[in-house]
């Protein structure tokens, strides 16, 4: 079950009635608990098991942690759970990887590996809610959580069904102790959540199924397509995936607000970034938070030797965009940011080492114009680390990129974007323009639809334009699920 | 908690009012392609004297002329080509009860229509059509499952989208119904379309595509072919099924799959298959809009090449017909 569907507009008013008319915490957290695997289930029931199982293992490790002292001990039942949780991971989402890496470093030596297949589904939303149950048993033995007294909160934390299938990746230490609580209506909260269940609606609908057209048509055969389309179709795979994933974040936060329950924020504008280190503070937060946390501190962080720190984003990064996908295109994509987050560190640590001061402020245009100059470099480096992302295989990539930069260069291709941009195509690159200017003028807010200071009858005008606009501009085909339900 | 009950619930009537204003303006009037369906049915019920039934999607609206079958079989036509978004077992369903003692029954989709998704209809004209006036009740059979999944899904967002758009269109667009395929001026008699072609395609834009046959969805459909013919056959109805008209250059690029689907239906289907897909190839000049619309021109030659088999039929010999006598129409 997803947010877009009419399942969950039935799904959603139902269990929200039942868990205000219930009123009363516990019995409320059995709710949303049978909600939550209900709405997991939606989509295959069999894998509640593996999600039960793996909840289970970390809620009893994590009960374990707590009542040991013996630093031997501890660190063998963190051990047990780390390499179950990463095995489940290696399972379902690795194991086709690493067999085909396998077959061809075989044949590479002359051998015949035989069928080395396994076709296994992916269970949807598994990198999310593993990582969040890793952190629960994690922060229990760095001794900063205690565990949960009650199996029903914990289940529901991991399971809470708007985050679970896509994220925010919540920390035990903020929705935990949420569940243990007990949650009084709050009109203004829930209201933010409507705005943002609505803001989240038309970002999926209208420009991120709009653009996948455009996107899926260039990167099906990229050598049909010449420089300038291919960029443009990157500029929208920009944009696609900025508003599929914030989109669902966006609902998975209004939703949990319409239950008294608060979630992190997951993005925060993050195309107006001015350095790439920037980005990764405003992508994706909540995966990031959790790789600087759980992978880049231990190994040491910012404090170490300049080598070492380049090493450790590096790892970081590498292992996050083998995260998002058991591919090399993954990773390589991750080193591509991992390389450009180290150099930006790089740099303001020099600096600081040197005693340097900080640059002196300008006049205001230049200042301008230097934030204009240093947004539109850092989103070009996104830009080309998302071809990594977008393209099926690295020839595809190379291919895009070298078209880009040739064709543009000599100035071929123009004609044809131009032709290319009529009919739904320039619908949809209207409705890019205008939302991208609409997020630059709200950037202050948290959700662009934070408008209370506009009359209720124009605002709701607005809300209902927005709203109509979701169905009205749905494109014609059909388009996939969320994008991030693939990690 | 009231406050904002109070507020959702003024929100939402704002929202049910525009729909429903929508709902009004953009609904699908009874003079237009699939509005005609209303005719079709009435048809259907009229006369007492065996007739030639034309059943199947658009490639029957749009492909078969009645006049010629009516002149090679000395039978009265109804031809029941609807909608191809409607799914195959609206048309099946929506004739069986009114078939009578010595009619007969040409059953005729295009490839979609029996292996894709498309058996299983579109929303949008599911849609449409349950909102005609007088309503109409879509027939589902074994397909409901799929397509209550799909209502369940993202597609029942276009159940409003539906109506939203077509009542833009008829607000921003003059004449919005005169300037597409499905208005009524073809609309003849026999309830044929073939009068009417629409704004006419460019040749070279009319695709060739063919999705991958599913085999469950052909599964189901043959099953429900076959079910279809035996409670015809009860009732002294002779039933034939006829392939859709193909362009030559989507026959030479998808004629593999093409007579994948002919050997199918050839060997799983009760009742007989009166043609073969090469058949019913056609140049792409003869087809107006898609290709599986045939223009007045190609509808004449499908018309007369179907009708000579039906000649043999209704006069006694049930032989399938021979590849000369498509060689000749064609």
């Amino acid at each position: 079950m997803t947010f877009t569907t009419l399942i969950f507009a039935m799904f959603l008013p139902v269990v929200w009635s039942l868990y205000w008319l219930i009123g009363r915490r516990r019995p409320q957290n059995v709710l949303l608990l049978c909600a939550s695997y209900f709405f997991y289930g939606w989509w295959d029931y069999r894998f509640c098991g593996l999600m039960l199982g793996s909840s289970l293992l970390d809620y009893f490790i994590g009960r374990s942690l707590d009542r040991t002292d013996d630093a031997k001990r501890r660190k063998a039942l963190l051990t047990a759970s780390i390499i179950a949780n990463v095995g489940v991971l290696c399972i379902f989402k690795y194991s086709g990887f690493f067999l085909d890496n396998l077959r061809t470093l075989t044949e590479s030596v002359g051998l015949n590996p035989g069928d080395l297949t396994f076709n296994i589904i992916l269970p949807i939303g598994i990198s999310f809610y593993t990582f969040q149950t890793m952190s629960y048993t994690i922060d229990i033995y760095r001794r900063q959580l205690k565990p949960s007294e009650s199996l029903i909160d914990y289940l529901g934390f991991v399971s809470f069904f708007p985050q679970l299938v896509a994220g925010p990746i919540e920390r035990a230490s903020n929705l935990l102790p949420q569940f243990h609580k007990d949650r009084t209506f709050n009109y203004e909260f829930a209201a933010s959540g409507c705005r943002l269940l609505l803001w989240g609606f038309f970002k999926k609908l209208v420009i991120a199924d709009r653009l996948s057209l455009i996107v899926d048509k260039a990167y099906a055969a990229p050598g049909e397509f010449q420089g300038p389309f291919l960029a443009f179709a990157t500029v929208c795979f920009a944009f696609q995936i900025y508003c599929d994933f914030s989109a669902y974040s966006d609902m998975a936060i209004g939703t949990a607000r319409l239950f008294g329950i608060s979630l992190m924020r997951n993005f925060n504008y993050p195309y107006l970034s001015k350095s790439l280190g920037e980005f990764w503070r405003r992508w994706h937060i909540s995966l990031s938070t959790w790789f600087r946390d759980y992978v880049y501190l231990p190994l040491g962080g910012g404090r170490v030797t300049p080598t070492r720190r380049f090493i450790n984003v590096m790892i970081t990064f590498l292992v996050s965009g083998l995260w998002h996908g058991a591919a090399w295109r993954f990773i390589f994509w991750g080193g591509i940011n991992g390389a450009g987050v180290a150099w930006d560190s790089q740099r303001a640590a020099s600096r600081k080492a040197r005693g340097l001061p900080e640059p002196a402020r300008r006049s205001w245009p230049i200042e301008y114009l230097s934030a204009i100059y240093r947004t539109g470099v850092t989103f070009s480096i996104v830009c080309l680390g998302w071809i990594f992302f977008r393209a099926d295989t690295f020839t595809d990539a190379f291919v895009v990129i070298g078209r880009v930069f040739a064709d543009c260069a000599s100035g071929v291709g123009f004609a044809a974007l131009k032709a290319e941009l009529r009919g739904d195509t320039l619908v949809t690159a209207a409705c890019l323009v205008g939302f991208a200017v609409f997020e630059w003028l709200q950037q202050n807010k948290e959700c662009p639809l934070e408008i209370t200071w506009i009359p209720r009858p124009v605002r709701w005008g607005i809300y209902t334009g927005t709203a109509w606009a979701s169905i009205v501009l749905l494109p014609l085909l059909e388009s996939g699920d969320f994008i991030y339900f693939q990690f | 908690m009231t406050q904002f009950l109070k507020t959702v619930a003024t929100f939402a009537s704002i929202q049910l009012f525009i729909a429903a204003v929508c709902f009004n303006i953009g609904k699908t009037g009874p003079d237009s392609y699939l509005g005609g369906i209303v005719a079709k049915e009435r048809r259907l019920g009229e006369g007492t004297e065996p007739r030639v039934i034309l059943l199947g999607d658009s490639n029957v609206g749009f492909g078969i002329q009645s006049g010629i079958i009516k002149d090679r079989t000395h039978r009265e036509v109804v031809n029941f080509g609807t909608d191809v978004g409607l799914g195959l077992d609206y048309a099946l369903n929506a004739v069986e009860p009114h078939v009578r003692t010595g009619d007969t029954i040409v059953v005729s989709y295009i490839f979609e229509s029996l292996a894709t998704d498309l058996a299983n209809g579109e929303v949008e004209t599911v849609t449409r059509l349950q909102c005609l006036s007088p309503p109409r009740r879509a027939y589902f059979g074994e397909a409901l499952p799929e397509y209550t999944s799909k209502i369940l899904g993202r597609d029942g967002l276009r159940i409003p989208r539906t109506f939203a758009r077509q009542a833009m269109a008829r607000i921003a667009i003059p004449n919005f119904d005169i300037r597409t395929r499905n208005v009524a001026s073809g609309f003849v008699a026999s309830v044929d379309w073939t009068g009417h072609y629409g704004v006419p395609q460019e040749p070279e834009k009319i695709h060739e595509f063919c999705a991958p046959i599913d085999t469950r969805i052909l599964d189901r459909s043959i099953r429900t072919l076959n079910s279809f013919c035996k409670s015809c056959r009860a009732k002294g109805v002779t039933v034939v099924f006829s392939h859709a008209p193909t362009t030559r250059e989507n026959y030479e690029t998808n004629g593999e799959q093409l007579r994948d689907l002919h050997r199918e239906l050839v060997s799983r289907l009760e009742f007989p298959v009166i043609d073969e897909p090469g058949d019913q190839q056609y140049d792409r000049e003869l087809f107006f809009d898609s290709r599986n619309h045939l223009t007045e021109k190609g509808g004449q030659l499908r018309s007369q090449l179907v009708g000579n088999s039906l000649a043999r039929i209704v006069y006694g010999s049930t032989a399938p017909r021979t590849a000369s006598s498509a060689t000749t129409a064609n």
